[in-house]
């Protein structure tokens, strides 16, 4: 057994927008995931951190590059290989509304996956349902419920429960909390890393709230317009962020600390996130950075480095800049 | 400060029993619909009256004491009587009687025409979905030719080459291009749930595509597929009576509200009787399925559940 | 403090089909002119509802605004306004900006006529004057280019540019009141410090107040100089900003501002979660809504509404806990200190 049980090598999707236009939502990007770790990916809306997300799984086909689970390379797998490997890997989706079916009661839900898998007979399946349903906080009284009638954060145990059921040995979250309220969210992390200790999961925690992301994260990789910017431990990356986009994005989290706020330096980024079709050569992030010069609109830097574990994309990180 | 007995002020804190329980009664979907579709009189009305129509329909001529195609030279164009209540026509046959005998042809086309176009424009429509790609540009680019082809050329073709104008002639010659509409409709509804999250979800399961359509796709259309179709049905009664109208359609002895019509015309300033029943009868049932169609859509579109 | 906005009682019900859901329960709060007043809480706890009530916003049958609810704008009565005043009133006296800019911009029209709209029909300005004023509102909300944009789409502009011209129609008139209803919640956070940013300097430059809807703690920090807590369609703690977080007292204000890890806290230690969900509102509520998920729950909870405790001129709770039988209870900040 190898050192990661997910690695990904240059993986690229590219999406064709119209004839001449290519939308690069992920562009080499290099991904290893420890076993029974947590890696935290966050980035703005666009960034591609969900469709990275989504190519692991091979949800989506990887345009070029290589995806390797448990040392196998999956997009040669076939049949019985491929069932096996959506056996370990699963997902958890956003919005909780969207991806529970409305005409499907819960407990069809769950078993949905579990038909697939797992050979049970009627009673063992609805004694797993409803220890599923205990392992993620709710009761028995929900399996004949419909999705409706449930709140945001009931429905997204219900997800969790649907990807538990086949028994994953990893999970990407990808953005499991964003549409829930700050109370409930905090119940739905405390729940992820609950299941994480007890049954040994690995997950990749896709998420834009960075506090969160710290929160749950061993190490964290910053993406930006489809290419991974910041690789790094996740005190690492809060403490001592060295690329200038992690550095604006860590000031610009508003922090619920009355104290704190003022004595806190502001760095804020101008523009916007400019359109990832057809980016131009050079660093992604050149056209806003403060620090950006000639090299950087030319030459595309590439992940490197800098300290034992910390990995900078930026042609200027040396030059201690922060 | 009010008195408050002191024991009241022990911490007790959560009582889990507490938590987490739904106060709402517990409803399905198709009982919801039925609860919202019951709220809309005007829809319920109609669909009354519908089921009176189709009571009369099947039972009215296996009771009444003329056979439609009698005539009766004694009791020919007469008017509305005890013994006649629409009246009869120049050949004395009994207008009553035929209306009903009409009705069944008439009815029978709307449904089963519609059925028909549905289930094929389901079949056709979701595998373009499915498939995507080129499979569905190929697909739809065909669907788009017959539209464009006006439908009473193809119905004149199939009369002259099946040399045949029987009940399935008809229904054959109006559900050749009939589907198409439906299957564009379905294959716009099953694309929305093809990149719906659920179906990723499945799809990350390892569900397998048949799977998929059977449990997410078909449960997640049926409610707009059934609006869908009883929008089409009016359509076709009307068509029928057009054609019919247009002596394209049923040929006598067979009658239909189409040639009840058409056949009264020429004696319709004498004897309105002949015509304002069967074109009466045309108008309600198709009035009566749009409004049923608009009460089913307002209870079965999720869109606005509460 | 100069007054601008008092609000009594207010009671807004939604009629569904399975009941009555009492949405705002008698909310009281006053606001002063140019003051930043944040109403926070979580989803369903009747925030929206509150705000969209006090410009009327809501339609009968289906939203009932209760008849014995009072809102005084300036001393005027905006329960009892004709049609006309109310339509002057929303625009030229309060103003509000939306989550989704989408949903309130027309988007088969530019944003320069959208904004000149409002100035023709409120200030009476003539077309040309109207277009000068538009393009001075959004180089004030720093769109770039404004000569240019004005004659743009909506769908031709990004996420925070168009809410930046939600905040140049909003304040085109100079309102006295802007009710933000979650204004960055669906921007991304390096776009929401700048729409922040961008908020708190027309505030200060037009002296206008606002209303700030939001759930999110960290944004009110920033922002805020009095907090309203929600909870359930009530009020349960008020406060100036500093007293809120520093000094709350209710045990739900708490629980919102420790479930926020902070970035100094450990890494995969438990987050302090309330357990359960908010209670229905469609069911009657005659104790404390917060009793079945509080920590601190007493038998007096479970039986009787508490009356709101005046703990400074500003810092009002709604708890048991104050009462002088209650049993001293180890606060938040004890034991976050540990």
């Amino acid at each position: 057994m190898g050192e990661y049980l997910v690695e990904a090598k240059n993986l690229c999707k590219y999406f064709q927008v119209d004839r001449k236009r290519t939308l690069k939502a992920v562009d080499h990007v290099d991904i290893a995931i420890r076993r029974g770790e947590t890696l935290g990916l966050v980035g703005e809306s666009g960034c591609g951190k969900t469709t990275c997300g989504r190519t692991l799984l091979h949800l989506y086909d990887a345009t070029s590059g290589e995806i390797y689970f448990d040392g196998k390379e999956i997009s040669r797998l076939r049949g019985k290989e491929l069932l096996e490997f959506k056996h370990q890997a699963q997902i958890v989706f956003q919005d909780p509304y969207s991806s529970l079916d409305p005409r499907m009661t819960i407990s069809e839900i769950i078993a949905e996956g579990m038909d697939v898998h797992l050979k049970l007979s009627p009673k063992e399946k609805n004694e797993r349902i409803n220890e599923l349903l205990l392992a993620v906080g709710l009761t028995d009284q929900f399996a004949n419920r419909f999705a409706h009638e449930l709140s945001g954060g009931q429905r997204q145990r219900v997800g969790i429960a649907r990807a538990l059921a086949v028994d994953p040995s990893f999970i990407v979250c990808d953005e499991p909390i964003s549409a829930l309220d700050v109370s409930i969210q905090a119940q739905i992390v405390n729940l992820l890393i609950r299941l994480q200790r007890e049954r040994g999961l690995t997950y990749l925690f896709i998420s834009h709230d960075l506090s969160m992301v710290k929160h749950i994260s061993d190490r964290v990789g910053v993406m930006y317009l489809g290419s991974m910017v910041e690789l790094a431990s996740s005190e690492a990356i809060f403490s001592a962020p060295k690329h200038p986009y992690t550095q604006a994005l860590i000031s610009a989290i508003p922090v619920a600390d009355f104290d704190g706020e003022e004595s806190r330096k502001k760095e804020r980024l101008e523009g916007e996130v400019p359109s990832p079709i057809d980016p131009p050569p050079g660093c992604r992030f050149a056209p806003r950075c403060r620090y950006a010069t000639d090299i950087c609109h030319k030459e595309m830097p590439k992940l490197e480095e800098v300290e034992r574990g910390h990995l900078v994309a930026c042609h200027h990180c040396l030059n201690n800049h922060s | 400060m009010q008195q408050i007995a002191k024991e009241k002020f022990h911490i007790i804190g959560i009582q889990e029993a507490d938590t987490d329980v739904i106060a709402r009664p517990h409803v399905s979907y198709w009982r919801d619909a039925w609860r919202r579709f019951r709220k809309n009189k005007l829809a319920l009305t109609a669909f009354a009256i519908l089921g009176v129509l189709v009571i009369l329909c099947v039972f009215a001529p296996v009771f009444s004491p003329y056979e439609y195609e009698t005539m009766d030279s004694s009791a020919r164009l007469s008017g509305m009587t005890l013994q006649h209540p629409f009246g009869t026509d120049k050949l004395g046959r009994d207008i009553f009687t035929r209306v009903w005998i009409g009705g069944r042809v008439s009815l029978t086309i709307g449904l089963v025409g519609a059925l028909v176009s549905a289930v094929i424009g389901c079949i056709y429509g979701g595998i373009a979905a499915y498939f995507g790609g080129m499979v569905d540009n190929i697909m739809m680019r065909i669907v788009e030719v017959l539209i464009s082809v006006p439908y009473l050329i193809v119905v004149i073709l199939m009369s002259v080459v099946l040399d045949s104008k029987s009940l399935g002639t008809m229904l054959l010659a109006m559900t050749i291009t009939g589907w198409c509409g439906t299957a564009r409709f379905v294959r716009a509804q099953m694309l929305q749930l093809k990149s719906a999250e659920y179906t990723l979800a499945a799809q990350a399961l390892g569900v397998s595509p048949w799977k998929t359509v059977v449990r997410h796709f078909i449960p997640n259309t049926m409610g707009v597929i059934i609006v869908s179709v009883t929008f089409d049905i009016p359509g076709y009664i009307f068509s029928e009576a057009f054609l019919s109208y247009m002596n394209l359609g049923i040929q006598p002895p067979g009658t239909s509200w189409g040639v009840l019509v058409s056949s009264a015309q020429s004696q319709f300033q004498f004897y309105p009787n002949q015509l304002i029943f069967p074109a009466l009868m045309i108008a309600l049932t198709m009035l009566c399925f749009t409004l049923i169609g608009d009460g089913l859509r307002d209870a079965l579109d999720p869109k606005d559940r509460k | 403090m100069d007054r601008i906005l008092n609000v009594e009682n207010l009671q807004v019900s939604f009629h569904t089909y399975a009941g009555e859901v009492r949405a705002v329960r008698g909310v009281s709060f006053e606001l002063g002119r140019g003051e930043t007043l944040a109403f926070v809480g979580e989803s369903g706890c009747g925030k929206t509802a509150t705000a969209k009530a006090i410009m009327r916003l809501w339609k009968p049958p289906f939203v009932e605004i209760k008849s014995d609810s009072v809102v005084e704008y300036n001393g005027e009565d905006v329960m009892k306004m004709d049609k006309k005043r109310l339509q002057s009133l929303r625009g030229n006296d309060i103003s509000m900006i939306f989550q989704d800019p989408m949903t309130s911009l027309n988007p088969t029209m530019t944003v320069g006529k959208q904004i000149m709209e409002g100035l023709q029909l409120h200030r009476g300005l003539n077309k040309a004057q109207a277009r000068e004023e538009a393009i001075n509102m959004l180089r004030m909300v720093k769109i770039p280019v404004p000569e240019k944009n004005v004659d743009s789409y909506p769908h031709q502009l990004s996420g925070g540019m168009r809410q930046r011209v939600m905040i140049a129609m909003a304040l085109a008139c100079q309102p006295s009141i802007l009710i933000a209803d979650e204004p960055t919640t669906a921007l991304d956070v390096t776009i929401q410090a700048q729409v922040l940013d961008l908020l708190q300097e027309l505030k200060t430059q037009l002296n206008t107040a606002i209303i700030l809807v939001t759930h999110d703690l960290g944004v009110i920090a920033n922002f805020a100089d009095r907090v309203q807590v929600m909870y359930a369609g009530q009020v349960v703690e008020r406060g100036t900003t500093k007293e809120i977080f520093n000094e709350a007292k209710h045990p739900y204000t708490w629980a919102l501002l420790n479930s926020v890890p902070a970035l100094a806290t450990e890494n995969k230690q438990e987050l302090y979660a309330l357990k359960g969900t908010p209670p229905d509102l469609i069911l009657p509520l005659n104790h404390c809504p917060f009793a079945a998920r509080c920590e601190y729950c007493m038998g007096i909870c479970r039986e009787q509404m508490p009356e709101e405790t005046t703990l400074s001129g500003t810092h009002k709770v709604s708890c048991w806990l104050e009462h002088p039988n209650a049993p001293k209870v180890e606060s938040f900040y004890d034991r976050r200190k540990k």
